[in-house]
């Protein structure tokens, strides 16, 4: 990789050292899940195949001993997602539903288990990767919409104890990634550097990502394309080296689990640029935490070190954000930013709380590019420098 | 009375005595003989129920149907129309007739009780009546036949005459009963067309039949162009009338209807209607047990008005008080008799004593024995006076005619209202999977076995139905408030009672009397539940299939996808291919049920035997 690098030394930025010293030296703790919850792990191919034959064998007997079938399968419901404050995750835990074949009510779902097991099976057997959207197409018959296959693609990872990718079902990617990385792609060397302004969409097989080299300083999550594009630009990252990431709004697994890979691979730290609302801290959540859906993923997709940059509730003050461009709290917004708070992870960090509840008082947001407003330049060359040479982040 | 002879053998006064004769041959309309299409659902509903009352009473004293076979007769029926250039007044002509309508009928006239009704469009005269005019008049030949119990020649010689009935005076179940019917009938014949009555009958003691051919007059009398003539009939015993009528054309469904609806509450005697356009309507016996005839019982006090106890009075052949009373009237004994004395005397200044002679009782005592005689508290009528159809015959019935998927039946136990006794039956026959129960009417009336076609919303039977929440029974309602879909209700009021009750003479409607709807409507919604109960059964059944429709699709993809991964599991050795899977989840599903229940009745017997053993120790 070509060193490119623009006048500015972030070596002088007295905080993100400490965050990057902090960061090489932590010891890899091994995760420990705690007792109840689901324990997934990422299994080979033919690890999952055996599974799957060991979950039909259980189904076999069952009927072989004239037992109606019933497969267990745990919940994915709230009131089944437990926090791990050691862990710093959110987990599946141990509650289990129980299919039946033979009542009406989960006959239905039981079978569509089968079925998905069934093609999950194929695909490992194979060794080829289907999406959701094809795993749909595989049966539309039996599935009618793909929101009923998408739910049970969900399920099956919980039953056999694994993660997502490792059943070959992989969700179409929509991130994308840009700046100081090289990356080997299917055989193909891949600068990040040196692709225009589009950047790299990050791919759904993320197992057969090798990182080549890096000599970021950190990382920058940004929250929507817009930012990215303004950022790419500028080549932002040639003044700051850095790498870039987006997962347009909220983020799929690929790009959590990318962005997972890229702290843990280069032990730097990562920043989240972010709109100054509800929704856009809640965004900023899912890559730290995991979502609730699959949240037994957790320790696969969750980056805890990843820090709230901005836009935070007070920058709107102390960067002079005009008012013109504050925007209303809607009634919807409010809820969220209270049910946010409401979450021991959140409740953890007292810096999060203070910010959220000084969004809650002032019913205000703002979007990222509301820092336009002091010229198109104000985010790449004053906002982003001042944040991070002060360590103003959460 | 001495006064009134004078009167009328002496003098003549501004004030004519009528006839009752004259009074109704300008009336027959008042008991349903006007021009109009029910004239012709008149002639035949009178003809067919005097026929049905004859059939019965031959049976009833004289047992002449034995041994009915339980396998209704196969009757095939065909005539041919009258030939139009017989003479056919003369006594061959009218003898060759017969045996030609009866011909096809030879092998079951003596064994099958039968009624025959013969309907035929005939050339019409070239000058109407003034009082009949319209191009849609046609002249009409009826002839109805019955092997019933004939006339004995004396009460054939009043056959015809009004008020000549031999049931009017007696209140029993009967379907005719005032004998206005056939008089009117013939008056209207005549009336219309000018032709005279032709009567064949043969009693079963007599030896001989004899044949008859008049009018009848003003004076109430009969005028012969054939005088009674003795015959040898093509019938042991039985009655052929013949007559000729002027009315507006004939359109199928009424008189159809009725023998049709006839047919289904007298299924022990075979029907045959002929309507004019040819068409044989047979309805075949479906029973082989003709009803318990009904008992007569003598009239109840609370049955009694003033003037019909005046009337007993000048009529009893009873000497004392006492004896009068216990023998005109039911519920009446010797000690009630005795009461009634005692309680009109606190009214009386000559007082009256049990023995004293009835001939001998001033008016004012006749009242004060009257207004205690209503006075007093009597246990309802008895009521073997009553004969139902019976739930079973009609379940039977119906089941054959409809052939719907449900059929129930209710017989209530007779009960009284005003002294009388009535009974009430009701019949519901319901199925979804045939639609033409939904078509004409819902509610089907009868009173004493005989169809009510007319008046409908009028009738105590149409209130009571219409006030039952057919809701409640899982069956939707009409805006008049009779059920609406595949379902027919069949009321039948049985009794003397019904003759009482009857709102006109026409007898078609019943009136609303408060005991009548209540029992009718009891009646109604006990088979309401038990429609209720059929159809949630039914549900029951279509989710308990739907179930295990949708549980076996889904198993068999569900084996489908797990024998496909089994397949491949080198693991296992015994590997059950999909059918072998599926078979066994099907057992579940379809025999599960099953054997819970058999295991439940397994349980009940060994707890009933456990008992047995209990209770022998």
């Amino acid at each position: 990789m070509k060193r490119n690098r623009d006048n500015i030394e972030t070596s002088n930025f007295e905080k993100l050292n400490q965050l990057k010293k902090e960061l090489k030296e932590k010891k890899r703790s091994n995760f420990s899940s705690p007792s109840g919850a689901v324990i997934v792990e990422e299994l080979p191919a033919e690890e999952v195949h055996k599974k799957i034959h060991l979950t039909a064998r259980e189904v076999l007997n069952q009927i072989k001993n004239k037992i109606p079938p019933v497969l267990s399968i745990p919940q994915r419901s709230g009131d089944n997602i437990i926090y791990d404050e050691e862990s710093d995750l959110l987990l599946l835990g141990g509650k289990k539903s129980s299919r039946a074949l033979l009542s009406l009510a989960t006959s239905l779902d039981v079978t569509r288990t089968m079925r998905v097991l069934e093609i999950i099976h194929t695909l490992v057997e194979k060794d080829i990767h289907a999406t959701k959207r094809e795993i749909f197409y595989n049966d539309v018959n039996l599935f009618i919409d793909q929101v009923n296959s998408d739910k049970i693609i969900d399920d099956i990872p919980p039953l056999l104890n694994t993660t997502r990718d490792s059943t070959h079902i992989v969700a179409s990617a929509k991130g994308m990634a840009i700046g100081r990385l090289v990356i080997e792609d299917s055989g193909d060397v891949i600068d990040l550097t040196k692709l225009g302004s589009g950047g790299w969409s990050i791919t759904p097989f993320l197992d057969k990502i090798k990182i080549v080299e890096s000599d970021a300083e950190f990382i920058l999550v940004v929250e929507k394309d817009a930012a990215l594009i303004r950022l790419s630009e500028a080549k932002w990252w040639n003044k700051y080296p850095c790498i870039i990431i987006t997962g347009k709004g909220s983020a799929d697994i690929a790009t959590r689990s990318f962005l997972r890979k890229l702290v843990k691979t280069l032990k730097i730290p990562a920043f989240a640029l972010m709109d100054s609302d509800p929704y856009g801290y809640y965004i900023y959540s899912v890559y730290l935490r995991g979502s609730k859906r699959l949240s037994y993923e957790s320790p696969f997709l969750a980056t805890p070190e990843l820090k709230l940059l901005g836009v935070l509730s007070r920058d709107l003050d102390s960067y002079k954000i005009p008012k013109e461009c504050w925007l209303k709290m809607s009634d919807t917004d409010i809820k969220r930013a209270k049910e946010l708070l409401k979450e021991p992870f959140v409740q953890k960090n007292k810096k999060w709380v203070e910010d959220l509840k000084l969004m809650i008082t002032l019913k205000r947001k703002a979007e990222i590019q509301a820092l336009s407003s002091h010229g198109f330049e104000f985010l790449t060359n004053t906002y982003l420098p001042q944040k991070l040479s002060t360590g103003d982040w959460i | 009375m001495e006064k009134v002879k004078i009167m009328t053998s002496n003098q003549e006064g501004v004030i004519k005595e009528g006839s009752i004769a004259q009074f109704m041959r300008k009336r027959t309309q008042l008991v349903g003989f006007s021009i109009e299409r029910h004239k012709h659902t008149q002639y035949v509903a009178e003809f067919l129920d005097n026929a049905l009352d004859a059939i019965e009473t031959a049976q009833w004293e004289f047992n002449v149907f034995k041994n009915l076979s339980t396998e209704p007769p196969n009757i095939n029926y065909r005539v041919e129309p009258w030939d139009n250039t017989l003479n056919k007044t003369k006594p061959e002509a009218i003898l060759s007739r017969l045996n030609k309508i009866l011909s096809p009928l030879k092998d079951l006239i003596n064994k099958e009780p039968v009624a025959l009704i013969i309907l035929q469009k005939v050339e019409k005269p070239e000058i109407l009546p003034d009082d009949i005019q319209g191009s849609d008049i046609e002249m009409y030949c009826f002839e109805a036949f019955d092997n019933g119990v004939g006339m004995h020649p004396v009460d054939a010689e009043k056959f015809g005459i009004y008020l000549a009935s031999s049931k009017s005076e007696k209140l029993k179940q009967t379907r005719g009963s005032q004998g206005f019917g056939a008089p009117s009938a013939f008056s209207d014949a005549q009336n219309t067309t000018g032709k005279p009555i032709t009567v064949i009958t043969k009693q079963v003691k007599e030896k001989k039949g004899i044949l008859q051919v008049f009018y009848t007059t003003g004076e109430n009398k009969k005028k012969y162009t054939l005088p009674s003539t003795q015959i040898s009939t093509p019938f042991n015993h039985g009655t052929y009338v013949q007559l000729w009528y002027l009315n507006v054309k004939y359109v199928k469904g009424y008189a159809d209807e009725y023998v049709k609806q006839s047919a289904l509450l007298n299924s022990h005697v075979n029907l045959i209607f002929v309507d004019p356009n040819g068409e044989v309507w047979l309805y075949p016996r479906k029973v082989s047990k003709f009803p318990p005839e009904p008992v007569y019982t003598e009239p109840h006090p609370e049955s009694t008005s003033i003037g019909d106890f005046q009337e007993a009075i000048r009529n009893t052949p009873m000497l004392k008080i006492t004896e009068f009373l216990t023998k005109s009237f039911c519920r009446i004994g010797e000690k009630r008799a005795e009461e009634i004395v005692r309680l009109s005397n606190k009214s009386l200044k000559s007082k009256i004593s049990p023995s004293m002679q009835v001939k001998s009782l001033t008016d004012e005592q006749i009242n004060a024995l009257y207004k205690a005689f209503i006075s007093i508290k009597y246990p309802a009528p008895p009521v073997n006076t009553v004969v139902p159809v019976g739930s079973d015959v009609l379940i039977d019935v119906l089941k054959k005619s409809l052939n719907a998927d449900f059929v129930e039946a209710v017989t209530r136990k007779p009960t009284s209202s005003k002294g009388l006794a009535f009974v009430v039956e009701a019949a519901i026959a319901y199925d979804p999977n045939k639609p033409e129960l939904s078509e004409n009417s819902v509610l089907y009336r009868f009173t004493n076995r005989t169809p009510k076609l007319r008046d409908n919303s009028d009738c105590a039977i149409w209130k009571a139905a219409s006030s039952v929440n057919w809701k409640n029974y899982k069956i939707d309602r009409s805006d008049n408030g009779l059920p609406k879909g595949p379902v027919k209700l069949f009321v039948n009021v049985s009794g003397p009672f019904v003759h009482v009750m009857f709102k006109a003479q026409s007898k078609q409607a019943l009136a609303a009397d408060d005991i009548l709807v209540k029992e009718i409507k009891l009646a109604l919604e006990e088979l309401g539940r038990k429609l209720k109960a059929h159809i949630t059964k039914h549900e029951i059944e279509i989710r308990k299939k739907e179930r295990s429709e949708k549980l076996l699709s889904h198993a068999k993809l569900f084996t489908k996808s797990l024998t496909a991964i089994i397949d491949t599991d080198k693991e296992l050795t015994e590997k059950p291919s999909q059918e072998e899977l599926y078979n066994i989840i099907q057992e579940m599903v379809t025999g599960r049920k099953m054997s819970a229940k058999i295991q439940s009745s397994f349980i009940k017997a060994k707890d009933k035997v456990t008992q047995l053993t209990l209770k022998s120790y």
